[in-house]
């Protein structure tokens, strides 16, 4: 068994408030210190994803996402800033991140996800989370998560609407029981307050932190709704496809 | 019998409405009822919903009460009075 990593003064300090937490403690933060999570876009959802999780002390961020900060990011992408405009959005994050701490090991990868890139990137990590608002990106890491038994955290919104799960190969459905087909409907722009994505962002962030330090209960076979125009939060069961084409609805432990 | 239609995302606001409860005859599937609902839908709404069971049912989640109904099941999937049923885009980014 590996051991995990000690912490030192500063980062007891630092982690201090969060050490109190019923179930964390000492150990819980050494687990997040000792866990390397990839995040697909860093914009104003996986961003905020990033944030949190740097603030709680996770030991390495993986981020991937290509281009560089536009004024129409500003309004929800909280790791870029306006004196960053033109330039490399993951440069801005990385830097963002590291001033709010230093402990955190920062990896960026000025690429979107791909089928070509998307086993590499998701074998740089324990966790993934897919932030992307692209299917065709959201599909290539579905499979290479699931082909490699990382657990995915799988938010998105739309205007005031927002799904979060937590899927886990061999437990629970995957993106491709949800959503067989690449939605054709679906536009790469989309209405957006930064306040929204930022809600989702915040509980994606603890999701991965819950799943890490291993307290609580994560929304691993469920899935949450949010409707916050309207306030209304709902939680659904969702179903493995057993003809699904990536994971195939195996049972755990299957051959 | 009847049954509660959620529209959520970009179809509440296709169908200008969140909500509507809709009449339908007694053991209609949960396919039939995407069928009825494609045929009965007009403008963006019915854009959205093309296809009905074979189309609509493929691209949307299909929520009924509080868990989710693939759409290979959709066909033997039977309402009972009083079922909610939720049909839900995949959403995407932030």
């Amino acid at each position: 068994m590996i051991e995990l990593p000690q912490l030192g003064d500063d980062e007891r300090a630092r982690y201090e408030w969060q050490m109190w937490t019923s179930g964390h403690g000492e150990e819980g933060q050494r687990k997040l210190k000792q866990t390397s999570v990839l995040i697909s876009r860093i914009g104003g959802l996986g961003g905020t994803v990033a944030y949190y999780l740097a603030a709680a002390g996770i030991g390495r961020l993986v981020l991937a996402h290509a281009g560089n900060v536009k004024p129409s990011d500003l309004n929800r992408q909280l790791l870029m800033t306006t004196d960053w405009l033109g330039k490399a959005r993951v440069e801005s994050a990385a830097r963002r991140l590291q001033e709010l701490n230093p402990f955190v090991e920062i990896e960026t990868v000025a690429e979107n996800l791909s089928n070509e890139n998307a086993k590499r990137l998701v074998g740089c990590a324990d966790i993934v989370v897919d932030a992307a608002p692209l299917f065709a990106e959201r599909f290539a890491m579905n499979s290479a998560a699931f082909r490699q038994g990382k657990p995915i955290i799988e938010s998105a919104m739309y205007d005031f609407d927002a799904q979060l799960t937590t899927m886990i190969p061999g437990q629970t459905a995957c993106l491709a029981c949800l959503v067989p087909e690449n939605p054709p409907q679906w536009r790469r722009e989309f209405p957006v307050f930064g306040a929204v994505s930022g809600t989702i962002a915040a509980m994606a962030a603890l999701e991965v932190i819950k799943l890490v330090a291993g307290f609580g209960e994560t929304l691993a076979g469920t899935m949450c709704l949010a409707n916050l125009r309207t306030m209304e939060f709902r939680r659904i069961a969702i179903q493995r496809d057993p003809n699904c084409r990536v994971c195939g609805g195996q049972e755990p432990n299957a051959s | 019998m009847k049954i509660c239609v959620q529209w959520l995302a970009q179809l509440r606001d296709a169908a200008g409405k969140a909500e509507e409860t809709v009449e339908v005859p007694d053991d209609l599937t949960l396919a039939d009822l995407l069928d009825r609902l494609a045929c009965d839908a007009e403008g963006a709404l019915g854009e959205l919903l093309d296809g009905g069971s074979a189309g609509a049912g493929r691209r949307f989640l299909l929520v009924v009460n509080d868990a989710t109904v693939g759409p290979g099941a959709a066909a033997t999937h039977i309402l009972q009075e009083g079922d909610c049923v939720a049909l839900l885009p995949p959403i995407s980014g932030g």
